[in-house]
């Protein structure tokens, strides 16, 4: 079993984004799930107004070093949304809840390109507008239970003491534990990890990518300005799996900036509208 | 590198950027690698194959070939590639999806000014202004369109969907009766004139043609006796393709 990642690339007038959807296949090959995100598509684009489409997307194995991904474009032109009904409001979006079985875990996506006559006032519904995006809407959610998408959640593994820190280069911490925590196959590769009461307060006490030098060692991955060390914290390392989701839920709508359409720079175009 | 899109799209981004790569699957060296932005109408590269770690949630979990995470990746200035739409891809499927193997007797491959290696088959200095007067005879020869030229024989590249090309109604030279030649601007592909130096039946004259300085004619005015091509024939001999491009769609 693998876990793949689709993301699918959508385009309106002005803006763009980026979904990304997880499934467990019988093997990496990412011709295997190439039909999957085919029927995806045209599912989510049902759900789109006129002005907006799903113009590509992007097959990717996340977790396994070394591995690789596949860019399609959808067939033709791309999936355009329903015919008569408009997404003109960019800000627009339709929280919705994924959850896992035993409820303990949940995941949120932001719907965009929701049809205008579905939305009243922001976090309000039209019930009256409701039925035909209703009927999409539960046509895709249908289509990724039955498919059993779901996304990549966090565990806790182990946790450890960090008996000391020092700086080296001179901000990246490097962090003395209390035994050897990772184990010999993590050395020499990144991990996130999560720090706790270091310090007592400290802009350490966060998720953090480190670098595992030996099993008992590890050092930031990007210069972090920190005060010396003064109380011991814990470090927590995670894994992270596939986790299904048992059902999902329509939540609430709300406002939720998107980015800029595909390859168009978010940096440089603020730049280049200050001249 | 011993393997090279050509200009093929790999993956999909918001801004062009480089950063430090390893194309070994059993070597740790790094090269540079720079991401630029497709011609409008490049074929994806069509095979799994390395991706950028933009779009990846976990980074920095990838290790060995790929991307290297935590490495620089500045904004790149580069432009797309004149003429590069992948005609020929460098490598083979294993080398684009799990790296090649390291070998340091193999030949240093040489890279063009135009930042692709010579297998791509992508010509430097495409861009530019070229011209092709009206004093320039343009044959339809068979499968392609050829033309000759004073001096040097070179190879010239069109995208379609850049090619404007408009037909007479009645024989030239006096037509003022342009239509749109529809096959040609719908199609997708690459047309290819390569110097041909038997002149056929067919007379074509390429009138004055604006070039759009990325390899591409943007406006061709032709001329050429009417009754001699059947403008609703979208395949063969009519359409000239390099191998291992599909057919236009018409």
């Amino acid at each position: 079993m693998s876990v793949l990642k689709v993301d699918l690339v959508f385009r309106a007038r002005g803006y763009g984004w980026q979904e990304s959807y997880y499934r467990n296949f019988s093997s990496a090959q990412i011709t295997a799930a190439v039909g999957v995100a085919d029927t995806l598509s045209i599912k989510r684009a049902a759900m789109l107004g006129s002005d907006a489409g799903i113009v590509a997307y992007r097959i990717t194995d996340p977790l396994t070093p070394g591995s690789q991904g596949q860019a399609f474009y959808v067939q033709g032109s791309g999936y355009f949304g329903n015919a008569t009904e408009g997404c003109t409001d960019p800000n627009t979006s339709i929280n919705v809840g994924f959850l896992a079985e035993s409820i303990n875990k949940s995941k949120r996506m932001f719907l965009r390109g929701v049809w205008d006559s579905f939305i009243v006032e922001f976090g309000v519904f039209d019930a009256v507008n409701a039925g035909p995006w209703l009927t999409t809407y539960v046509a895709w959610k249908s289509y990724l239970l039955q498919q059993s998408f779901g996304w990549l959640a966090g565990t806790p593994r182990v946790k450890a003491s960090i008996t000391n820190y020092t700086q080296v280069n001179p901000l990246i911490p490097v962090f003395t534990l209390s035994y050897n925590m990772f184990t010999t196959g993590e050395v020499n590769t990144f991990k996130v990890v999560r720090i706790a009461k270091l310090n007592g307060k400290s802009v350490l006490n966060r998720q953090l990518v480190v670098y595992v030098t030996a099993q008992n060692t590890c050092q930031a991955a990007a210069p972090i300005s920190a005060a010396p060390f003064s109380t011991v914290g814990t470090m927590t390392t995670y894994d992270y799996a596939f986790t299904a989701a048992s059902n999902i839920l329509l939540q609430r709508a709300g406002r939720r900036a998107p980015g800029r359409p595909l390859l168009v720079s978010v940096g440089r175009a603020r730049a280049a509208a200050r001249t | 590198m011993p393997f090279n899109p050509c200009g093929r799209v790999v993956d999909f981004g918001r801004r062009p950027y480089s950063t430090k790569f390893r194309p070994f699957s059993d070597n740790a060296t790094e090269v540079d690698l720079h991401w630029y932005p497709a011609l409008p109408d490049a074929p994806v590269l069509d095979r799994p194959s390395f991706v950028s770690l933009d779009s990846e949630p976990f980074p920095w979990a990838k290790s060995g070939f790929g991307e290297v995470y935590n490495a620089e990746r500045p904004w790149s200035p580069r432009k797309a590639v004149d003429g590069a739409l992948g005609v020929h891809v460098c490598g083979t499927d294993e080398q684009f999806s799990r790296g090649a193997s390291y070998d340091p007797d193999i030949e240093p491959i040489v890279y063009g000014e135009n930042g692709l290696p010579a297998c791509c088959d992508v010509p430097d200095g495409i861009q530019g202004g070229v011209e092709l007067s009206g004093s320039d005879p343009v044959y339809l020869y068979g499968r392609e369109y050829s033309y000759t030229e004073a001096g040097n024989p070179h190879v010239v590249l069109w995208r379609l969907g850049f090619v404007d090309v408009r037909w007479s109604t009645f024989n030239p030279p006096d037509s003022e009766t342009w239509g749109l030649f529809s096959p040609i601007v719908e199609g997708a592909g690459l047309w290819r004139l390569a110097k041909q130096s038997a002149p056929t039946r067919t007379y074509v004259n390429f009138a004055p043609a604006a070039w759009d300085g990325r390899g591409a004619c943007t406006f061709i005015r032709t001329a050429f006796p009417f009754n001699t091509i059947t403008v609703t024939n979208t395949d063969p001999p009519f359409w000239w393709l390099p191998p291992g491009l599909p057919p236009p769609t018409a």
